[in-house]
Order: structure tokens, then C-alpha cells, then sequence
């Protein structure tokens, strides 16, 4: 019976018009969305491994004198792109591919590929589509599925036949989602043959667990919708108001929510801006930095050699009596630098977490979630670069910072200089090992959205058991 | 087969809009519910059809509560509602092999189809033509060739003649003549006073809620329906 | 008659489930938009004055050495209007650099999430071109289609009401609901940036004012094409499933599509490449000219060339200034021009593949009236491409005034020389540095409302096309149109 159903609502789905218009756009969006992001996907590798190039070079035949010299000289390092960007890319500079290690703190670098007039509007790739396109469509295909069986009776002929209101609502349920899903997985499985032949070699790593995994939570997520747009078919009597109810709830869900999530984190847990953390940072450093100058005239004025002129200069065995001086200064700098850092690390965290924690309450912000890091293209991989930036530093601070010295001296003189031998070339250089799929399978959010599901079909088959059929 | 015993529905707002009503309907009977609009017919077809519950009394197809046991009630009737809508972009022949389907039939062919199309009275043409573009008439008869496929024992038929030209009512007539033949139980709920007395086994006039009266073929031979019914509604006497 | 109609159409829309839950929706979004608006602008605000602050600190101090950048900065204020069309006021850098190889982008002022802004920020021009959008679809539909269906077409139609009459009506009528619900919207939007403390006077409010009155065009623009569509349909579902398709390519897909499609044909180099490629142009050239300096000192003081151990001092150099400017002068012109000849290069090559993926996608945007909206709202704002684009080439400008005084023939002299063991180099100043007073100063894109105007007129005038050329589509279709 329930099939019976079913079969008639894949029926008409397939020769209606907003199908036609449906499968059309999927078909013309998902491939070609994805073929262009693999297109600027490859442009980024070879840029970033050019940039990469031009900087080893420039390493191998740097000076050390031009290293001290610079207060702050920093190293870049960058994260190259996966290849599961394709799905999902968003703007660029919401996921720094490029930081700058310096002695202090790590630091944004620039952007490797602004889109030049991408500022209005974002990107238009695989997630774009589904989550946007496709849950519209979904709410599109079901607002009057139940509705306009009801305008026009025909719900009373089937229920004047020998099967349950629940088998109706099944039925109702398989059919319209299988016609919702066929256009998502033809254009799926076109936009991988079309990656195929544009050279991805798609059954390399571990590309294919990761793209079944983003499909298997699309198509989680247009279920979502479609349920929402079947209840309200089922709760209300004529099809308008089921269409005005349906997108405003869809324009909520997908919009409204995860900017309400933001706002109410921002509001919540308010932080300073990055540029104002890192003015703070350097006035600790520079204020420890002059104290350190004046204790170091002092040692000088102690134990230096008297020159032609009468003034106390450095002399013999003066980086002895430096060290010891000046390292509980340094040491001190550091850690300022260091507590100012993690703490506003640590509030931005507790922000950033906050406002992702509630926008994932809505489908959209679970699903972008999902995507984002199963494409390596998400927050989680961001938090990572940064703190295997902050590991590296850590090295180059053993390897680079700590065998040089700056001092500055009350006068306004500089001198600086090396403590232990230093080799450029020789620095280790910044690795950071890829993830695996399992840690970047957030499980939390796939069940969101089958919570947001099964409460979806749970009231479908509530509502229309209570239906009064007149 | 069709059987109302003290079928009362009182609605949450209050309104009384059927008060022990009683009536039954054996096979090969053409009963014709008549009543102005709001009398309850259509609160009876809803009760038969378990879209509502009754407050109290039952409504019985053969032999089963439409109450207690709907799904098995529903086995032995089959329903022709006012407008017979379906579904526009489906031809003739898909809505009948739906409805088929649902009513249990899975073995017919399209020939079977275009046969049941054929007794009742659909040109050719129309059998693989949308439903969009059919006239009143045509539609009715498809609903009525939907009723023939289900063969059920019981049919219910609800305003089936309103709005239809005097040539295609009389076709459809004929139909329910022919399947009054093949020993049918028929309930029509109307308020067409010239179709039913050409077709009434017995008639029931329902006024507020209220069987108030019911009469045979032969009593009605006898008595100007028309004037009887305008009686009735004027005076609101209970009679038996 | 034309007023008759309108009239009902009026009362008949503005009891409308589909008005009310619309305009509900605005009216609650219109205060939030707004508000995280003004909390950003705030932000930003602090950051600017922090790093004016700073510039201004460092440029009275007396030893500053002007070439280190913080002196020479080019600090970007955030737009007020932005409170009410984000655009892309967060997306431009917070300041720029001077330097020798060319001009160094500073931080981005905001960094845009993913998660949140799904189809970009949030704010008024958002609710407008998406929510109120979706209302003109939403009432234009059926305005032929449906009545058609009920059968009161024909009612209205068999009384003396000519074609145009009715349909001029139903203009009307949907016109007149979506200006009360864009009132609404930008009152509120008003009040609450003035209650969260922004100050909109003066040439800012004729701004505004221009962006209510695109908006009008924009809004009646889509009703018009909804009433076209409408009277080319037969049933009001196929009407607004075309309608509801459209909107969402015209508005949701079709703008970053357009932004897609032109880099995919003209592939422009990321602008961090560009940037390192000129500072390596120039790094190089310095070191040739620096080298060729060093080897001129040796010579000079006859130290040999290829010994390992060389002796570079400041008092050499002052010893044999004379020698040394002579040598030094026509290396260091040479140094200055191709400088200029090959930075120059670098950035006009860039610069002319990116305004070629420009305008490709402007005209790609420019098909939907949405996206045209959106770029004429963001250019009157003064947060669009067409203020990004005066930021950019006040920058160059400026580079490029500074470049003869600062950077082609550079104050610092620098001798080096690169050998086996090592390297050897010193410099100092060789000639007068020059004071900050001296130096042209910053001049950023004009501000007022000209500008603005200026540079969102062929926008605002295309709405006004799309909106003639639809009204005069849908009185041709409902002339030829089925009524029956």
C-alpha cells in the first residue's frame, strides 16, 4: 500500500514542472561548481608551491646579519589546500592558508587568492548548492504535496480506500524524497566523472570516503527540509498559506538562525579585535624591552672598560655578563606576550564556540559544519594550522630566536647580534601532517540532523493522524 | 449492507448535525439521502468513510463498525465524491490503475482498463488524455469506473449530479441502474428531487440533523415527492 | 477605474497572510541587521583610531626613520553607511603599507564567516533584495494567474474595464504594498542606527535616500516581471514555480556564479603573488645596486675584488665621496627606472587581467536585476567595488608619489659585498633624509555624495530599465492573454 503511494508521488513528481526545473539546476550547478573550484583549486597549488619555492630560496641565501637585524623577521609557512576543497572553498581568508611564525606570536598572513570581485558574494560551490538550492527546492517539492491533495479531494478517495493515514504519510515520505534525491545523486556522480576526467584522481587517499560521507550528509539535510515542508502541508488547509510558511520557515533556518548564533555569541562573550591583542602585546614587550636596556647600562656602567673618551663601553667577557642579565628580561617578555596571547586566544575560542555551538543547532549550520571539515576546509583545521604554527615556533625559537640578542638601550641605541652559531638554510622547516577522515567526522552534527529528521516525521505522522479529512 | 444505527454526531462547537439517524441499505437497494445544504448528508458519507467519529451510534458496512474496524470497513466501499478532482497530469487510464491499486486490484491490464473505461461511456480518445482536460461529465464517469474496478459491495456516492448537463446525468444514471443491477448497495446523498425519483428505491429526507422522513418506491408512486419535501422542510414534523 | 482596482488590490495584499509574515520577518530583522552592523562598525571604528593614533605618535617622534612603513601608512576609516550595506567595507584592508617593493596590503579589516553569512552579510540590503524580493514574488504570482483560476478575472473583465486598466490597477496596488513594507523596513533600520549611536546626517541621509528609492526601482522591477510571468501562465502553480526558480537564480545563484564564471575565463594571479613577485623584483635589483656600490668602495680604496677578507668602513666611503657619487650616480638612476619600469610591469599586467574578471562579472551580474541592486546600493553606501576601486588606485597614486622622493633613489646607501666566507656591508645615510613634512600626503577617494551617486547612477538606472522594460512585457502578455 504504502508503495502504491509512493509510486504515484514519483509519478507526478517526475512529470511536473518544478522537477524538470529542479534536475536542470542541479544538473548545470553541482558538476560545473565543482569542475571551477577544482580549476581554482589547482591554480592554488601551484601559486602556493611557487610562493613556497621563492621562500626556501630566499631562506637558503639570507645572511644571518639580515636576520638579526630585523625585529620582526618571521618566517611564513602555509598549509597547502586538499583537494576536498572542491566541495566546499568559502572565502579564503576565513581559513589562513598562509601564517607568519615570528619571535613572539603567530600572526595572519596575507591571503593567498582574493577573489577579486568576490567581496559582494561568496563563493558559489557544492555546499552553496544544497545548502541553499537544494533545501529551497526541497521545501518547494513538499509545501503542497499534502495540501493540494486535499484542495482538490483526492486525499478523501485514498483514504476512502483500506489503508492507514500512516501508510498515506509514508507513503508520501518515500516518494517525494526519492524524486528530491535522484537530481543530487546524478549530479553528484556526473560532478565526480567530470573531476575524473579533469585530471583529479579521485580514488586517490582518502577523497572518496570523504566525498561519500559529505553526500550521505546532503542528502540527511534535504530530508530535513522536505519533512519540514510535509508538515506544514499536513498542518495546514490551503496550499498559499503552506507555501508562505514554508519559506519563511526555510529563510529562518538557513539564514536567520546562524547569524542569530553569532550575534548572541558575540553578545555573550565579547573580545577585542586581533589588532588591539597585538598592540598589547608589543607595549608589554617594548616597556620589559626598555627596563631591559636600563638594566643593562647599569651593567655596563658596573663592569665595562673605560674607552677614549672616558664612557663606559662592553668589554671583554661582556656577553657573559649579558646573558645572565638579560635573559630574565627576555624571559619575562615572553611570557607576558605569552599570557596576553592565550588569553585572548582562549576568549576567542570561547566565542568562536559558543557561536558554533548554537548556529549548529539549526540544519544549515550543522550541515556546513559537517561539510566544511570533512573538506578540510573547516574550523577544526584551522585551530589545527595554529597550533602546529605555534609548535613551530616554539622550534624556531629554540633553533633561531633564542641564539640571537636585541638589545635596546635607554640612549635609543640598538645593538643585536648572535649568541650561537646560526644557519639559515639550515632551519627545519614546517610540516604538518594531514588529517584523518575519522578526525574530521563530526558525528555531533549528522545526528542534529537526523534529530531534526525523526522530529520532522514523527509530527508528519502526528499531524496527519489528527487531520480532520472533511 | 449499509447500516446506520442511532448515528448521532454532535461537533465540538456544538452543533447537533446528526440525531439518531437510522437507516439500512441491503444489496440491489438505490438509497437517496435528500436535504438542503448543512442537513448532515454529508456528515453521514463522512461517517461511513471514518473521516470523522460519531459522537455515539454506529455506522456499519457490511456488518463491520467504520468506528472500530476502518480498514476493513473500507474494503467494501467504494466512494464517488462531488468533484471528482484526481490528478490532472495523470491520463484517464493512470488515475484508474492508481485507484485500482489502492483498492487492492493489481492484476489488470491496460486492456482491462480501457474496458472498465468503455462500460462507462468514455470515448476513446480520452483514455490516455490528461485528466486536466476533461469536462464534468467525463470526470464523474471515471470516478464511477473506479467505483467498478474496486467492486465493492457498497458504493457511496456524494452529490454525483451536481452541475452536470441533463444528457451526461443521464448517462450516469444509467451507470448506477447497471451497477444497482449487479446487486449493489447504493447510498446517494443529493438534493436533485427529479434524479431521484427516477432512481430511488427509498428516500430519506434529512432536516437539521434529523431523519424526518423515509419512503419508498411505491409510497412515493403515489405522492408528490416535490410537494413532500417542501412540506417537510416548512412544517419540520417528525414523521415515521 | 485604474484606482478602483488598486485600491482593492491594496487592502486585499496588506491583510494577506504573505505581507503580514513578510513584513513581520523584516521588521524583527531590520533592528538586528542593524545592530550587528552598528557593533561592527564600532569595532572597526576603535581599530581605525588605534592605528591613527599610533601613525600619529610615531610621526611626531623625532628619530623616526620614515621608510619603516607605520609612518608612511594609508589608513582606511570604516564607511558609517556600511551599518546599513555591509558590501564590502570589511573585506578591504585595514591600511596600507609603502615600501620599496611596492605597496604591502595590511589585514583584512573583518574576517567573514562561513558558518554565519551564508549568502553574505546580513543587513538591510540583504532584506531588501532577498526577503522583501521574495515578498513582490510572493504577491505578483497570482495577480493574474489566480484570478484567472477563481474565475473573477472574468468577473471583472465583463464589466467596462478596459486591459491596461486592470492590469495598470494590480500594478499599482502590488507597487503601493511593497513600498509600505520598504518603509517600514527603513524606518526601523533608521531608528535603530540611530538608537545604537550611528550618526546619518547630512550627505549620508541623501544616500540613504538614494538607496530607498533603488530599492523602490528593484522591488517594482521584480513584481513587474512576477505580473509578466503571471500573464504568461496558464495556472498560478506554474507561475510561481517559475517565479520561485527564478528568484532563486536571479537572487541567491546567479551573483556568485557570475563571480565564478569570470575566473574561470579570465584567471587573475592572487594578489599575494603579485606582491612577492614585486618584492622580489626588487630585493634583487637593490642587491645588484648595493653590490655594484660595494664593488665600487673596493675599487675606490683599492681593496682587491676577489679577497677574502674586505674592509668596509662609513669613513672610507666620506673619504672618497666624490669618486663614489660620480660612480654612484648613473648606477642608481638605473636602478630607480627599471625599478619603476619592471614593478610597474608586474602590477599593470595584474591589474588589467583582474578589471578584465571585473567587468566580466559585473556584466554577467548586471542579468539579474538582484545583483545589480546589490552593486548600486554597495556603490551608493560607498562600501562597493566602485569605492574599492578609488581606494586602489588612490593607493597606486600615492605609491607612485612617493616612489621619485622615497624609494627610486633611496636616502640609505648601502655597500655590500657577498663572499665565500660571509658578507660584508654597511650603510648609512647618504644623503639627507627627507622630512615627513616634505612628503606628499594621502589624499583617500572622495567621500561625498557625488561620488556616491556618480558611481551607482548607470546601476540605479538599469533598475529603472529592468523595471519599464517588464511592466511594458507584462501589459503585452495580459493584452494577448487567455482569459477563460
Amino acid at each position: 500500500m504504502i508503495w502504491v503511494v509512493a509510486r504515484k508521488e514519483i509519478h507526478e513528481n517526475l512529470i511536473s514542472l518544478r522537477f524538470l526545473l529542479l534536475f536542470v539546476l542541479a544538473v548545470a550547478l553541482i558538476p560545473s561548481s565543482l569542475y571551477t573550484e577544482y580549476r581554482a583549486y589547482l591554480a592554488r597549488v601551484a601559486e602556493q608551491r611557487q610562493i613556497e619555492e621563492r621562500n626556501r630560496d630566499y631562506l637558503r641565501q639570507l645572511r644571518v646579519s639580515q636576520i638579526f637585524t630585523n625585529p620582526n623577521f618571521a618566517i611564513d609557512v602555509y598549509w597547502p589546500p586538499a583537494a576536498t576543497s572542491v566541495f566546499a572553498s568559502g572565502y579564503e581568508e576565513e581559513h589562513p592558508r598562509h601564517l607568519v611564525v615570528g619571535q613572539h606570536s603567530v600572526e595572519y598572513g596575507a591571503p593567498l587568492d582574493v577573489r577579486q570581485s568576490a567581496g559582494l558574494f561568496g563563493a558559489i560551490d557544492y555546499l552553496f548548492v544544497v545548502q541553499l538550492i537544494f533545501s529551497l527546492f526541497a521545501v518547494l517539492l513538499s509545501f503542497d504535496a499534502i495540501t493540494r491533495e486535499k484542495e482538490s479531494g483526492t486525499l478523501r478517495s485514498i483514504l476512502s480506500n483500506p489503508l492507514s493515514r500512516a501508510a498515506v504519510a509514508s507513503g508520501k515520505l518515500l516518494g517525494g524524497y526519492v524524486t528530491l534525491a535522484i537530481p543530487l545523486l546524478l549530479a553528484f556522480v556526473m560532478g565526480m566523472a567530470m573531476l575524473a576526467a579533469a585530471g583529479l584522481n579521485v580514488f586517490a587517499g582518502d577523497f572518496v570516503a570523504r566525498a561519500s560521507w559529505i553526500l550521505a550528509s546532503s542528502l540527511v539535510y534535504i530530508a530535513v527540509f522536505f519533512a519540514l515542508g510535509l508538515l506544514v502541508s499536513s498542518l495546514v488547509l490551503s496550499t498559499y498559506s503552506a507555501l508562505v510558511i514554508s519559506l519563511a520557515f526555510w529563510l529562518i533556518g538557513v539564514v536567520v538562525m546562524p547569524r542569530a548564533a553569532a550575534l548572541v555569541s558575540q553578545l555573550a562573550k565579547p573580545v577585542e579585535s586581533r589588532q588591539a591583542a597585538w598592540l598589547a602585546k608589543l607595549a608589554a614587550a617594548n616597556s620589559i624591552e626598555q627596563e631591559k636596556g636600563r638594566a643593562l647600562q647599569e651593567l655596563v656602567d658596573r663592569v665595562g672598560v673605560l674607552d677614549k673618551e672616558g664612557r663606559r663601553i662592553p668589554g671583554e667577557g661582556w656577553q657573559k655578563h649579558r646573558s645572565a642579565v638579560a635573559a630574565a628580561y627576555e624571559e619575562r617578555a615572553a611570557q607576558a606576550v605569552k599570557r596576553i596571547e592565550e588569553d585572548y586566544q582562549r576568549r576567542k575560542t570561547d566565542q568562536r564556540l559558543l557561536g558554533l555551538t548554537l548556529a549548529r543547532v539549526s540544519p544549515a549550520g550543522a550541515l556546513v559544519n559537517f561539510t566544511t571539515e570533512m573538506a578540510e576546509t573547516g574550523i577544526g583545521v584551522e585551530s589545527r594550522f595554529l597550533s602546529e604554527a605555534e609548535r613551530y615556533r616554539e622550534v624556531l625559537g629554540r633553533e633561531l630566536f633564542s641564539r640571537m640578542y636585541r638589545d635596546v638601550w635607554p640612549g635609543g641605541g640598538i645593538s643585536m647580534g648572535v649568541l650561537k652559531p646560526i644557519n639559515p638554510a639550515g632551519l627545519p622547516g614546517f610540516h604538518m601532517m594531514p588529517r584523518r577522515v575519522r578526525e574530521s567526522f563530526f558525528g555531533a552534527d549528522l545526528a542534529i540532523l537526523l534529530g531534526w529528521l525523526l522530529a520532522g516525521v514523527a509530527s508528519i505522522y502526528g499531524a496527519l493522524g489528527r487531520y480532520d479529512v472533511r | 449492507m449499509i447500516q446506520a444505527m442511532d448515528l448521532t454526531k454532535r461537533y465540538e462547537d456544538g452543533l447537533l448535525a446528526l440525531d439518531t439517524v437510522n437507516f439500512e441499505i441491503k444489496p440491489g437497494e438505490v438509497y437517496c439521502l435528500l436535504g438542503a445544504n448543512g442537513a448532515g448528508k454529508t456528515t453521514t458519507v463522512n461517517l461511513f468513510l471514518n473521516f470523522i467519529d460519531p459522537t455515539s451510534g454506529q455506522a456499519l458496512l457490511n456488518g463491520i463498525d467504520c468506528t472500530r474496524a476502518p480498514l476493513e470497513a473500507k474494503k467494501y466501499v467504494s466512494f464517488v465524491s462531488e468533484n471528482v478532482m484526481l490528478y490532472g497530469n495523470f491520463t484517464a487510464r493512470q488515475n484508474l490503475d492508481f485507484f485500482a491499486r489502492l483498492a487492492g486490484r493489481r492484476d489488470m491490464s491496460k486492456e482491462d482498463y480501457y474496458m472498465v473505461m468503455r462500460k462507462v461511456g468514455l470515448p476513446e480518445k480520452a483514455f490516455e488524455q490528461r485528466l486536466k482536460e476533461f469536462s464534468k461529465g467525463m470526470r464523474q464517469k471515471l470516478g464511477i469506473a473506479i467505483a467498478l474496478v474496486k467492486d465493492a459491495p457498497a458504493i457511496l456516492l456524494d452529490e454525483p449530479t451536481s452541475g452536470l448537463d441533463p444528457k451526461a446525468a443521464a448517462e450516469f444514471l444509467q451507470l448506477l441502474k447497471n451497477l444497482k443491477a449487479q446487486g449493489k448497495a447504493i447510498l446517494m446523498s443529493t438534493h436533485d428531487i427529479f434524479r431521484t425519483k427516477e432512481i430511488a428505491d427509498r428516500v430519506g429526507i434529512l432536516k437539521e440533523g434529523r431523519l424526518v422522513m423515509q419512503r419508498t418506491r411505491e409510497e412515493l408512486l403515489m405522492e408528490d415527492l416535490e410537494q413532500l419535501y417542501l412540506d417537510y422542510m416548512q412544517a419540520g414534523v417528525v414523521a415515521a | 477605474m485604474v484606482w478602483t482596482i488598486a485600491r482593492r488590490e491594496l487592502a486585499d495584499q496588506l491583510t494577506s497572510l504573505r505581507f503580514l509574515t513578510v513584513t513581520l520577518l523584516a521588521v524583527g530583522l531590520a533592528p538586528l541587521t542593524v545592530y550587528v552592523g552598528a557593533r561592527d562598525y564600532a569595532n572597526r571604528l576603535a581599530d581605525y583610531s588605534r592605528l591613527a593614533a599610533d601613525k600619529q605618535k610615531l610621526a611626531a617622534a623625532s628619530r623616526t626613520v620614515i621608510r619603516a612603513g607605520p609612518v608612511l601608512r594609508a589608513i582606511r576609516a570604516p564607511e558609517p553607511l556600511s551599518v546599513l550595506v555591509r558590501g564590502l567595507d570589511g573585506a578591504l584592508p585595514e591600511y596600507w603599507d609603502f615600501s620599496e617593493g611596492g605597496v604591502v596590503e595590511g589585514p583584512l579589516a573583518m574576517r567573514p564567516q562561513r558558518l554565519l553569512d551564508i549568502l553574505g552579510q546580513l543587513d538591510l540590503e540583504f532584506l531588501v533584495r532577498v526577503v522583501l524580493g521574495l515578498l513582490a514574488i510572493l504577491l505578483a504570482f497570482d495577480a493574474v494567474a489566480g484570478e484567472k483560476e477563481l474565475g473573477t478575472l472574468r468577473a471583472v473583465l465583463s464589466q467596462p474595464v478596459s486591459r491596461p486598466a486592470f492590469l495598470g490597477g494590480k500594478l499599482a496596488g502590488g507597487a503601493a504594498t511593497l513600498l509600505v513594507a520598504l518603509a517600514v523596513a527603513f524606518l526601523l533600520a533608521l531608528l535603530s542606527a540611530q538608537l545604537f549611536g550611528i550618526d546619518l546626517a547630512g550627505g549620508n541621509l541623501v544616500k540613504v535616500a538614494l538607496i530607498a528609492a533603488g530599492s523602490a526601482a528593484y522591488l517594482l522591477a521584480m513584481y513587474a516581471f512576477g505580473l509578466l510571468i503571471s500573464a504568461l501562465s496558464g495556472t498560478q502553480k506554474t507561475a510561481l514555480v517559475v517565479l520561485l526558480v527564478t528568484w532563486v537564480v536571479a537572487v541567491l545563484a546567479m551573483p556568485p556564479l557570475a563571480t565564478l564564471v569570470a575566473q574561470a575565463v579570465v584567471p587573475a594571479p592572487p594578489p599575494q603573488a603579485t606582491e612577492q613577485k614585486k618584492q622580489a623584483l626588487s630585493a634583487d635589483l637593490k642587491r645588484e645596486l648595493d653590490t655594484a656600490m660595494g664593488v665600487a668602495l673596493l675599487e675606490i680604496t683599492g681593496q682587491p675584488l676577489d679577497s677574502p677578507t674586505v674592509r668596509m668602513n662609513w669613513g672610507d666611503a666620506k673619504q672618497h665621496q666624490a669618486e663614489l657619487e660620480a660612480r654612484a650616480t648613473p648606477l642608481r638612476r638605473a636602478y630607480g627606472s627599471k625599478r619603476r619600469q619592471f614593478l610597474g610591469e608586474v602590477e599593470r599586467d595584474a591589474d588589467r587581467r583582474a578589471a578584465r574578471q571585473n567587468r566580466l562579472a559585473r556584466i554577467i551580474m548586471a542579468l539579474s536585476p538582484a545583483a545589480t541592486f546589490a552593486g548600486a546600493a554597495t556603490d551608493l553606501a560607498g562600501t562597493g567595488d566602485a569605492q574599492r576601486e578609488a581606494w586602489l588606485a588612490a593607493i597606486r597614486r600615492h605609491q607612485g608619489e612617493l616612489d621619485p622622493v622615497l624609494f627610486d633613489d633611496p636616502p640609505i646607501m648601502t655597500f655590500s659585498r657577498f663572499m665565500a666566507s660571509g658578507s660584508s656591508s654597511m650603510s648609512g645615510n647618504w644623503k639627507r633624509e627627507p622630512k615627513l613634512s616634505e612628503l606628499p600626503p594621502f589624499s583617500g577617494p572622495r567621500q561625498e555624495a557625488v561620488a556616491a551617486i556618480d558611481a551607482a547612477l548607470p546601476g540605479l538606472g538599469l533598475l529603472v530599465l529592468y523595471a519599464a522594460l517588464f511592466i511594458a512585457g507584462g501589459f503585452f502578455a495580459f493584452s494577448r492573454y487567455d482569459v477563460r
